[in-house]
């Protein structure tokens, strides 16, 4: 039965993956080709596209697969069984910090963990830049020095002009990647 | 309440590209900026904890915010909402998705569009840095587990862990008292 097994793997993958979407990859590939819904080179052609499609990736890859499976109907059991790990065990860690909420180890805990994250989401942020710079010197100096000039129009947009949606800017920047690199 | 849970969340999910990391930069503009759900450190708090628990952080953020603004049926409302665009986008259009999306101009739009991303990510990071973490000790920390980041190949999980076991190590010293000065 298909569902099952779908449910069965991508509930298995929610479960055990921790870190987002692009850590997930080698456990989608796992399960994908155990139950042959798809080849690897497929899959990697799924990846490339999930990034693209909106929503977080990891939700994108289990429609994707669930999809080829077994049509809507396994798009949607695969995303809600990648869901559902994620969704208990925030409800079962907010119940336990909710009881110890002014215990100074759980305070001296979350003092060490906030500097982590922050390091976390510069890094991140790094890594889509250098990512994209090393993409962009692949096609030419130009379109590499344009999209810096992006990154620092978009920053001094959110700096300077608050009320900007972020959505707008990001659309903006399509724009100008579509006319200019 | 609910339903601002489900058009926010919604939102988002039909928004964002990429993911965790790229989705912090509107989670901080509608979360913290726009609704006042939460502050900046408590949204750290959250990035933190979604790495340490399993599943995606976007998911993970939409039933932690849901839970504090709604109880259990606003974590469930968020978690689905979130889900729901890519659902029906990717559900129902698969199968013509991958012609579309060879096209050139799609991927020089894309190029845009990631280095915008990068630019909103650097800038809610520095606006969540200058809100959340206010301590000298917090700040050094963070530099220290920024280097690590850069010069090794650790694992993200394992960072979260070791940043937490060092601020109770440092509880544990007596350096950091009951109020830790965040």
């Amino acid at each position: 039965m298909v569902f099952v097994e779908l449910f069965i793997a991508f509930f298995r993958i929610g479960l055990f993956s921790f870190g987002g979407g692009l850590a997930m990859i080698p456990m989608y590939l796992t399960e994908v080709e155990k139950h042959g819904w798809m080849t690897q080179q497929e899959f990697m052609n799924i990846v490339a596209l999930s990034q693209m499609t909106p929503g977080p990736i990891a939700v994108n890859m289990a429609s994707y697969v669930g999809s080829g499976a077994a049509g809507f109907a396994g798009a949607t059991v695969a995303t809600f069984a990648l869901a559902l790990p994620s969704v208990l065990a925030i409800l079962a860690l907010t119940s336990v910090l909710h009881r110890i909420q002014h215990n100074p180890w759980k305070e001296a805990f979350f003092f060490g963990i906030k500097s982590a994250a922050m390091a976390l989401i510069f890094y991140a942020g790094w890594l889509i830049a250098s990512d994209t710079l090393a993409l962009s010197l692949q096609e030419s100096e130009w379109s590499a020095v344009a999209g810096a000039l992006v990154v620092a129009a978009v920053y001094a947009a959110r700096t300077y002009l608050p009320k900007v949606s972020p959505v707008l800017l990001i659309v903006i920047a399509a724009f100008v990647g579509f006319w200019v690199f | 309440m609910l339903f601002k849970l489900f058009s926010t969340f919604f939102y988002l999910g039909a928004v964002t590209f990429g993911g965790g990391y790229a989705m912090m930069a509107l989670l901080e503009h509608q979360l913290v900026e726009k609704h006042r759900w939460l502050s900046s450190e408590e949204l750290l708090e959250i990035t933190a904890i979604a790495q340490i628990t399993p599943g995606t952080i976007a998911i993970n953020a939409a039933t932690f915010v849901g839970r504090r603004v709604a109880g259990i049926p606003g974590a469930i409302v968020s978690s689905i909402a979130i889900v729901l665009p890519p659902l029906l986008i990717v559900g129902t259009l698969a199968s013509y998705l991958p012609q579309f999306f060879g096209q050139e101009w799609l991927h020089n739009a894309f190029m845009g569009m990631r280095y915008a991303v990068a630019a909103l990510i650097a800038h809610a990071a520095v606006s969540m840095l200058m809100k959340g973490v206010t301590s000298k000790l917090g700040r050094a920390l963070f530099l220290l587990a920024l280097a690590i980041l850069i010069f090794t190949p650790i694992h993200p999980l394992l960072m979260i862990v070791l940043g937490g076991s060092t601020g109770i190590a440092l509880h544990a010293l007596g350096i950091i008292g009951n109020k830790a000065e965040a």
